[in-house]
């Protein structure tokens, strides 16, 4: 059915029962559904709709009914239809004996995907709406009659019309009202917007009045943050990006100005970044880019930064594409400080990295002269990666690296060179299934590295756990083992480390969830034992508990249990016992 | 409460309890608003107010039982549903009585009828459903829970269809797993993968 809609603008909405939720941005209705858009009317029983994505579905016995129908009396019937946009795309959906589509098909993915989310996890949110009538434009700003503001889950007055959500800004100048927040870093706050669109300039600012010592928070007292980006114009032509904070707070500011112009054969860009803080100097720095943008192997780019005062640097660089598969940068820079100390540099910098189906290559090389001390510093290191190796169905992975690393570095008048060549090869499993129900979970790992090809460092890392569940019950035995060898002349030196971890662990996921572990250290013998909890109890309340009791010593090291409150995702109110606090505690938290 | 059912064990249906200081609460809570709202010059009438069945959770799990008055559930390991399942359905915000009807989709995906077989704007036929009668006129339910046991199902993705009354009040789609995997390795010890079942017999 090819619907002919007329112009649409808005979606009206009339019904028994809406339900929007301001934090997820999704509305659940129920009972006599009436949508009303351009020439078509919509009948229905239930209605999802998603503002975010300004998609939805109707349920019921849903009738589709345009003005040329309803004149001719028409009426057609399905049991669901998706709808998308403004004006809106229709699918509409019927389940019988076999269940059929029509209208616009590619909607199908809508269909197979549009999320449905109940009243029920809408009420989770700190703010929700419930009405009777909505109209949502297509800057998704959604009007509402006889509303119910709920705020934490308890109503409000009851108000007449309301503007539930306000929707994208509109495009204009103007300064709005945004949000109260309350957040860790900020305190308590009031936010508006300042949008600014006017010929000369296009941009948006966020304004923030925050209050902090009345919460008890560290850093400022109050103050008010403005911050924001906008691009000023001159006859119509972007002229100059400009990007700022200010923060009365701390009185700090940052001010970036960023002017860039493309032609056909290069591109430039300017820019001005001017910083500052109470009782510190002001901090400058004007930095210039030239890209030359119209050759096919190579992009170079110069760019050369000032800070008006102390030190300047330039630096050359490009990518070279002389294959797909292989990333080559090359750069050159010199630096120059004037600040407590000189400093004058010269930096020569390359890397190469390919990508293949066998392996993996990188490596880079850096050669840094000192001019004022006549220097010369060099590194370089190339690393090889085997992609990971797969057997008995991918269920044991063999993964293989070598490396090579060189560098010389000055020291005194001497330069000291160290070559370290090295290889790593780690051996996992996702488990192996022996009698009686236990599962085997071994892992290796093995590096070996030529210390300045004169000292051979050889780890060697091995963990085994053996768990076996029941049902909800799941008991674990972990041995883990890290040895270090070491050549020296004729002598090998070792040390190996070795510990156990015993674990007993129930765990219901809806209800409840105990974990009992028993370490034992590098002697085998028994260290600390600790348990932590957590219990789901009625009304949404949860018992959590932590313990830590060290065996040698003979002492709980802690102890902490309590009862945790989570009020409408967004505070978490906590009471119980601490005996690292050695006192009684109740705890406002935010989320 | 629970209502005696004429349905085989494994089916069945009960209603929360008849509520009590929540009620007290409530009604508290609805003179209050009432209040307000003559004081905004909104008539209390008009207010939103849920009139309409919703559903509020659907799950499918290994098992359900009803355990004095209260569905105890048996979930499927790491929640991969696998054939035959259990469907527990819960209903908010019933009046009266009806039916609810639990419908089954085969889709494309399922693999059971080609793409090319169907008529056009087919997307696949019913396969399975649960009906069941509920409730005695002039009552209200704050919520109502379904399950009842489903088999026969072959690995695939299905849709599925929740009915009050014949009307459609919700539907999403299942994706029915492989109930069993044999793994036949050449090693003397197989490998355990988290997501699938072995057997020691072969």
């Amino acid at each position: 059915m090819a619907l002919s809609l007329g112009a649409a603008d808005s979606l009206d909405f009339k019904g028994d029962y809406f339900l929007f939720s301001d934090d997820k941005n999704y509305i659940f209705g129920g009972g006599n559904i009436l949508l009303k858009t351009g020439k078509l009317s919509v009948k229905a029983d239930v209605l999802y709709m998603n503002v975010t994505e300004f998609t939805g579905v109707l349920y019921g016995a849903v009738r589709v009914t345009t003005d040329e129908d309803k004149k001719e009396k028409k009426e057609e019937q399905y049991d669901a239809v998706f709808f998308k946009g403004l004006p809106p795309q229709w699918l509409m959906v019927s389940y019988g004996k076999e269940m059929s589509a029509k209208g616009e098909q590619t909607l199908k993915s809508l269909y197979l995907n549009f999320e449905k989310k109940t009243p029920e996890a809408l009420k989770d949110s700190a703010l929700y709406f419930e009405f009777r009538e909505f109209r949502i434009d297509k800057n998704k700003k959604i009007r509402a009659k006889i509303v119910i503001p709920y705020m934490m889950g308890l109503p409000t007055v009851p108000l007449k019309k309301f503007t539930v959500n306000r929707g994208e800004w509109a495009e204009k100048t103007m300064l709005a009202f945004n949000n109260i927040n309350y957040s860790g870093l900020d305190g308590l706050s009031l936010a508006f917007l300042l949008r600014m669109r006017q010929k000369w300039i296009k941009g948006d600012y966020d304004i923030k009045l925050y209050e902090r010592q009345l919460l008890k928070l560290d850093g400022a007292k109050r103050g008010v943050l403005f911050s924001g980006k906008s691009m000023l114009f001159i006859n119509k032509k972007e002229f100059l990006d400009t990007t700022t904070l200010l923060n009365s707070g701390d009185r700090s500011f940052n001010l970036r100005l960023n002017l860039r112009k493309d032609f056909k054969i290069f591109s430039y860009a300017l820019s001005q970044n001017i910083s500052g803080r109470e009782n510190q100097p002001t901090f400058l720095e004007l930095s210039s880019d030239v890209t030359i943008t119209k050759l096919k192997i190579m992009m170079p780019t110069f760019n050369f930064t000032h800070d008006l005062k102390r030190s300047y640097s330039y630096r050359m660089s490009t990518p070279l594409t002389l294959w797909k598969k292989l990333n080559l940068n090359v750069s050159w820079q010199r630096k120059i400080l004037k600040e407590n100390y000189r400093a004058d540099t010269s930096d020569f910098a390359t890397s190469l990295n390919f990508n293949s189906s066998l392996f993996m290559l990188s490596s880079n090389y850096n050669f840094s002269r000192n001019l004022v001390e006549a220097t010369t510093r060099k590194n370089f290191a190339v690393n090889l990666n085997l992609k990971p190796l797969l057997f008995l169905e991918d269920n044991v992975s063999i993964n293989l690296s070598t490396f090579y690393m060189f560098s010389a570095l000055p020291l005194g008048n001497q330069v000291q060179e160290r070559t370290s060549p090295g290889v790593n090869v780690r051996i996992d499993s996702v488990g192996i299934a022996i009698p009686l129900g236990f599962e085997l979970l071994p892992s290796f790992t093995f590096n070996h590295l030529w210390d300045d090809l004169q000292e051979n460092f050889t780890d060697f890392n091995y963990a085994f756990a053996l768990q076996k569940r029941i049902g909800v019950f799941k008991g674990s035995v972990a041995y883990t083992l890290a040895s270090r060898y070491r050549a020296k002349n004729f002598w090998i030196e070792g040390n190996n480390r070795q510990n156990i971890n015993l674990d007993f662990e129930l765990k219901n996921e809806a209800d409840y969830s105990l974990l009992l572990r028993f370490y034992f250290n590098n002697s085998l013998a028994l260290e600390n034992i600790s348990f932590t909890g957590k219990v789901n109890l009625p009304f949404d309340l949860s018992l959590s508990s932590f313990l830590l009791y060290y065996s040698m010593e003979e002492k709980f090291q802690t102890v902490e249990v309590f009862i945790e409150k989570v009020f409408k995702n967004k505070i978490r109110l906590q009471g119980g016992y601490s005996l690292a606090l050695k006192r009684f505690f109740v705890k406002f938290l935010t989320m | 409460m629970i209502f005696a059912t004429k349905a085989p064990r494994h089916q069945g249906f009960f209603y929360n309890k008849p509520l009590g200081v929540p009620l007290c609460l409530c009604a508290l809570v609805a003179v209050l608003l009432s209040l307000s709202a003559a004081g905004c010059g909104v008539k209390t009438e008009y207010l939103p107010q849920v009139s309409y069945p919703y559903v509020a959770e659907i799950d499918f799990v290994k098992e359900v039982k009803n355990v004095d008055g209260k569905a105890k559930k048996k979930r499927f390991k790491d929640d991969r549903v696998t054939a035959p399942f259990y469907f527990l359905l819960k209903v908010k915000e019933i009046e009266n009585s009806g039916t609810i009807a639990v419908r089954f989709y085969e889709t494309v995906e399922t693999g059971q009828v080609s793409d090319a077989a169907k008529p056009e704007g087919v997307m696949g036929r019913q396969v399975q459903e649960r009906v069941f009668q509920f409730g005695q006129p002039g009552k209200y339910y704050e919520y109502i829970i379904f399950f009842d046991r489903v088999e026969g199902f072959s690995p695939g993705k299905y849709r599925y269809g929740v009915f009050y009354n014949e009307k459609l009040i919700y539907e999403n789609y299942l994706d029915v797993n492989p109930s069993k995997e044999i793994f036949q390795f050449h090693t003397p010890l197989p490998v355990y993968r988290p997501n699938a079942c072995y057997s020691f017999n072969k």
